[in-house]
């Protein structure tokens, strides 16, 4: 989309990260070259000091034998002191010295009389009519009883001179051609990036106009391009599969809600049928109001079941002793058991703390043993066991039959999920989510553990409770 | 007895109202909060229901005002909303007692009765007595013609909760909440099946029955 509008290239972020990448990068080579070039520099002037004090030590040596005279001589040639300015070129040629002494009024006694730097080493400049001002490195000391003083000088090297030009003309050459290559590159690394990421935005556009099944295109050689894409194919199959889900979710409960509606329907005519008959009107409307308990708790698990999976009640959270727990709901439950014609035997290792939500602890509990009375055969022997193992509470509920077919261990977990086709019996198919919403919600798992010959869950929930 | 109902569905204002003057109870129906606080604070009133989503004021906030104004007539707050939350927060606000939308009329009648007794019967009666069954709190011991019958803590409770509501009707929600605990309904009969062992424990050896069961909604404990 994007690519076929070049100006959008301006705000890009990949374009605008390229071409600063790419500048930082000149930036970084110029100051690389200047560095160099700055040592290189200050080695050749440590160079020319090391001759300039050797020319000292010479002239010091002379002035100690002779006196001011001596150095005087020692400057004169062709017989001048004073040196012509023309003499210049040569000195430069040969890489000779440049000297001058003066007397305590600052006046020329011999030597180049256009040398006058400061005290000490200082760079100091050379005027002559036929080159420009030269840089010349200079060493300028008193001699003790004369109140003279004496000047050492050497031209900074041509080459260094050419070299720092050089240098000087390449960054702005460099500047100015690389700007806008390094605009090229930024154009064509986001043009390419632009490519890779415009075929997931299509897929994600194709998505969004409804064609679930559209799929990220991979090139297979695993970059980051394709790792997001792969990312996004998975998100877009979980979704599809939650889809999936929702709609079965929708489809049962809306079974679940219209039967007991249209029992009460029928309920309602056979009511109308025998409005002369008190004792059967009385029980239709007591049938009748069993229809609408079963409606109820249906609605109840499902507003339930949402209130937990937004995970509202974690605040509510409070230690509590998980064993006392299941031995008052094992209890509770006993006499329900036995008049179903079933056993049930508690087992708990004693004080197993958790942090929950008893209220939801007590309902997972009770939804667990109320499915086992559902489905166990007559005189079956359940059990519940609570025991502690590692940093976990283990949970499990179970049967001696008469089990479950072999299925996928989620399956019974699912919303409405029923092994029987027709609905024809009790429940609404909510317990064992709810079950499981409950579990995650204490951070633990539901599991279907054995199938065969009774059914087994258990349920993990962690002993501390990380927030 | 004499009851306000701060209510502003018309079709369960009607309901309730028809069932409690029926009962022989004085009614006075109220459509909003602001009335309802009015008329709660004007009036002697043995028992307050008020809903909990009433139009211009959450009702948990009336309760809160009635509350701190001094006014102590027991309440019940009435709710569509069904989460666990929301009655804790009921019951934080000044509410006796909680009860969610739909209920059955015989729910929030037995309810009703059971709070207006409530004040009598607070922890410091030692004897409870119906009829020729004794309990004595201080031991927690119940007699039957001067047989010691032999309960379970939690059939002692379910039985101390009945004679506390002597001749009132005791629901099963109302026995899942406080014998219990539970917040929600189980599917099985665990309250039936309870409440038939306790019977066979306080009745079945004896001539008369004292523990009947109103169909589809609970049980009363009367010597008649």
């Amino acid at each position: 989309m994007s690519s076929r509008r070049p100006r959008r290239f301006l705000s890009s972020t990949v374009f605008r990260r390229a071409l600063l990448a790419n500048l930082a990068g000149l930036v970084a080579i110029l100051l690389a070259i200047w560095v160099l070039f700055a040592v290189h520099y200050w080695q050749e002037t440590q160079n020319m000091r090391a001759n300039i004090e050797t020319v000292e030590t010479e002239l010091l040596d002379a002035y100690e034998e002779g006196g001011l005279e001596r150095v005087r001589r020692n400057l004169t040639f062709d017989e001048r002191a004073e040196w012509d300015p023309d003499w210049l070129f040569a000195i430069m040629e040969e890489d000779e010295f440049i000297v001058r002494l003066v007397d305590e009024a600052d006046a020329t006694i011999a030597g180049f009389d256009g040398i006058d730097p400061s005290g000490g080493w200082s760079q100091t400049y050379i005027d002559h009519e036929d080159f420009d001002r030269h840089p010349v490195v200079s060493f300028r000391f008193g001699l003790e009883s004369d109140d003279a003083e004496l000047v050492i000088g050497q031209f900074v090297p041509d080459r260094l001179l050419v070299l720092r030009e050089l240098l000087i003309r390449g960054t702005w050459l460099l500047s100015l051609a690389l700007l806008p290559i390094a605009l090229v590159a930024g154009f064509l690394t986001s043009r390419s990036v632009f490519k890779r990421l415009s075929t997931i935005s299509a897929t994600a556009e194709q998505v969004s106009q409804g064609r679930f099944s559209a799929r990220v295109p991979l090139t297979g050689n695993g970059d980051e391009f394709d790792r997001v894409g792969e990312a996004v194919n998975d998100m877009l199959a979980q979704i599809a599969t939650l889809a999936r889900n929702l709609e079965g979710v929708s489809v049962g409960a809306a079974h679940d809600l219209k039967t007991p509606v249209s029992n009460l329907a029928g309920r309602l005519q056979l009511i109308e049928r025998d409005l002369n008959n008190p004792k059967a009107t009385s029980e239709h409307v007591q049938v009748a109001q069993n229809h609408i308990q079963a409606l109820l708790r249906t609605l109840d698990a499902l507003f339930r079941l949402g209130e937990v999976e937004a995970g509202k009640r974690k605040a509510a959270f409070a230690p509590d002793d998980l064993s006392e727990l299941v031995e008052d709901l094992g209890d509770s439950f006993r006499p329900v058991f036995e008049e179903a014609d079933k056993t049930i035997d508690v087992r708990t290792t004693p004080s197993i703390e958790i942090v929950g939500d008893s209220d939801l602890l007590t309902q997972m509990i009770s939804n667990l043993l109320e499915n086992v009375i559902e489905h166990a055969r007559d005189g079956a022997h359940a059990w519940i066991k609570l025991r502690k193992t590692g940093s976990s509470a283990y949970l499990q509920v179970g049967d001696d039959g008469p089990g479950l077919p072999t299925l996928e261990d989620d399956d019974v977990f699912e919303r409405f999920f029923r092994l029987d086709a027709s609905r024809s019996t009790a429940g609404n198919g909510l317990g064992l989510s709810l079950v499981r919403s409950i579990a995650e919600l204490h951070d633990g798992q539901a599991r279907l553990v054995a199938s065969e010959p009774g059914a087994i869950f258990e349920v993990e929930i962690p002993l501390i409770f990380s927030n | 007895m004499n009851i306000l109902f701060v209510e502003d569905n018309e079709e369960t204002a009607a309901f309730v109202a028809r069932g409690l003057e029926e009962a022989g109870d004085t009614v006075t129906v109220v459509p909003d909060a602001q009335n309802g606080l009015l008329a709660a604070a004007a009036g002697q009133f043995d028992v307050i229901v008020f809903d909990r989503l009433l139009p211009g004021m959450d009702g948990l906030d009336a309760v809160r005002v009635l509350r701190q104004s001094g006014v102590t007539t027991p309440i019940i707050m009435l709710t569509a909303l069904s989460g666990i939350d929301d009655r804790v927060d009921g019951l934080e606000a000044g509410a006796d007692d909680y009860l969610v939308k739909p209920f059955a009329f015989s729910e929030l009648h037995a309810r009703i009765r059971a709070l207006s007794r409530r004040q009598p019967l607070t922890e410091e009666v030692t004897r409870l007595q119906v009829g020729d069954l004794v309990m004595e709190r201080t031991t927690q011991t119940a007699t039957r013609d001067d047989h010691i019958l032999d309960l379970l803590p939690r059939e002692y409770r379910i039985l101390e909760y009945l004679m506390q509501n002597e001749g009132q009707l005791v629901t099963r929600t109302m026995l899942l909440e406080k014998i219990w605990g539970y917040k929600f309904d189980p599917k099985t009969s665990l309250v039936q099946t309870h409440l038939s062992r306790l019977r066979a424990k306080v009745d079945k050896p004896f001539d008369t029955e004292l523990i009947r069961t109103v169909r589809g909604s609970g049980y009363v404990i009367s010597s008649s």
